[in-house]
């Protein structure tokens, strides 16, 4: 019963695919942001524990808490995604101002 | 930004910032913490630019008070750490009292948290800014 | 709750696919947007309520972005390459799909086991309380133990920002007359 992984691993494809095939500046942001959640969930996944609770602990249960590392670094992981996802879509930005297209055959040519 | 949508967000904006200082003073005992409490803080300004003008949310929010609160986050979170090494500890190792459960006896890590939020709120702040096309006055091209 | 986490799993894929099939960019910056809030409700199912309220607000903002980013460009996706090239790339993605499934997947240890290495993670569960004062064991790994991480990543956030301000540097025309670009 592994599905979460063959899930996360399935998402990464479909973000690789949608970079190598879409030429749209925009397509491949969202192909990237794909394959960042396709990480997030097999760190999550890899973490948990069948009948673990969150890792919160109050007085003295004696309930398995499921991985916090994981968590900790995954936290992480989301907030930097989202900054550089912002830089990119300002770059993306630029591009179109300077070229009036966001197809990257088109903005191969070197401008000043 | 018709009327409703105005008076609306008049209303809920001292909730949603209620909720963000909750979200980063209590990430020690409950859910939450300081990334997502800063955010939070940040979507104020999408919130104000969608119902009032952007003219509005740079009056509450200058992009001058964004700069400063951002480097005032990151040097706070150094200043924490160097404190502790001059104590004689290792550097960002936590120096005060703490209680295990108690609201503000976790050490250091309520100050770290607040530093955090602040830089946080301040860079999704200036994010926004400069996607509306908007620069800190005094700043030339 | 195991059908409900593949429930939700399918619902990530299917809305994966859609951000990469859409023509219309803002149709799939949206659908990229579901495909967030379905991520964050499956961390939510497999214990892990802090991450659940940042990647629901993360999404909201990035959703946003995108929104911003495309009213300042266009809508219109361009045209994907030919329709050879696309399936040789597709035939490629899918074999090292396959490869990893039957290679990788079952070496690694079953879902919702014990871990791999359980030493640093249970010390920090048995420890993490009395060390740090803490009840919530990720902000106590996030601020206490390991604080130099979250140094470095407030350090990322800052020169992110910083590139931002040196991209955009440039305001176009509509934008420097003070019209509003929305």
């Amino acid at each position: 019963m592994n599905f979460p992984y063959l899930a996360a691993l399935a998402l990464f494809s479909v973000g690789l695919y949608c970079i190598l095939v879409k030429r749209d500046l925009f397509k491949i942001i969202y192909g990237i942001c794909l394959m960042g959640y396709s990480i997030n969930l097999l760190l999550i996944s890899l973490g948990y524990v069948w009948g673990g609770t969150v890792p919160i602990i109050s007085g003295s249960s004696t309930a398995v808490p499921v991985d916090p590392l994981l968590q900790a670094m995954v936290i992480t992981a989301i907030v930097i995604e989202f900054a550089a996802v912002a830089l990119m879509v300002s770059v993306a930005i630029r591009l179109f101002e300077q070229y009036r297209s966001t197809d990257v055959k088109k903005i191969r040519r070197l401008r000043g | 930004m018709s009327l409703i949508i105005q008076t609306v967000s008049r209303g809920i904006t001292p909730f949603i910032f209620v909720y963000a200082i909750y979200l980063i003073l209590t990430g020690h005992t409950s859910p939450g913490g300081a990334f997502a409490g800063g955010v939070a803080i940040g979507l104020l300004i999408v919130l104000w630019y969608a119902a009032f003008k952007l003219s509005t949310a740079e009056r509450r929010v200058s992009c001058f008070t964004a700069h400063a609160g951002r480097i005032l986050g990151l040097l706070g979170f150094l200043t924490m750490g160097t404190i502790a090494l001059l104590l004689g500890k290792g550097f960002l190792e936590n120096f005060l009292p703490k209680v295990a459960g108690h609201l503000t006896m976790s050490g250091v890590i309520i100050l770290l948290a607040l530093g955090v939020g602040i830089l946080v709120g301040c860079e999704t702040v200036l994010i926004f800014y400069y996607l509306f096309g908007r620069r800190p006055k005094g700043e030339r091209r | 709750m195991e059908i409900l986490m593949g429930f939700f799993f399918i619902l990530v894929i299917v809305s994966a696919v859609a951000v990469a099939e859409l023509r219309d960019l803002l149709a799939a910056a949206l659908a990229l947007g579901a495909c967030g809030f379905f991520v964050g409700i499956l961390f939510f199912l497999m214990m892990a309520p802090d991450l659940a309220i940042v990647q629901l607000i993360v999404e909201i903002m990035m959703v946003v972005v995108l929104v911003i980013a495309l009213a300042r460009t266009h809508r219109k996706s361009s045209e994907p390459e030919s329709a050879k090239t696309t399936l040789a790339l597709g035939v490629i993605v899918a074999c090292v799909f396959i490869l990893f499934s039957v290679a990788v997947v079952p070496l690694m240890t079953e879902f919702g086991s014990p871990q791999y290495n359980p030493e640093v993670s249970q010390r920090y569960i048995d420890e993490g309380v009395e060390n740090t004062g803490s009840q919530n064991l990720v902000t106590a790994v996030l601020l206490d133990y390991r604080a130099y991480d979250t140094l470095g990543e407030i350090v990322v956030l800052f020169a992110s920002v910083l590139g931002m301000s040196l991209v955009l540097r440039k305001v176009s025309k509509r934008m420097a007359e003070g019209k509003e670009c929305l």
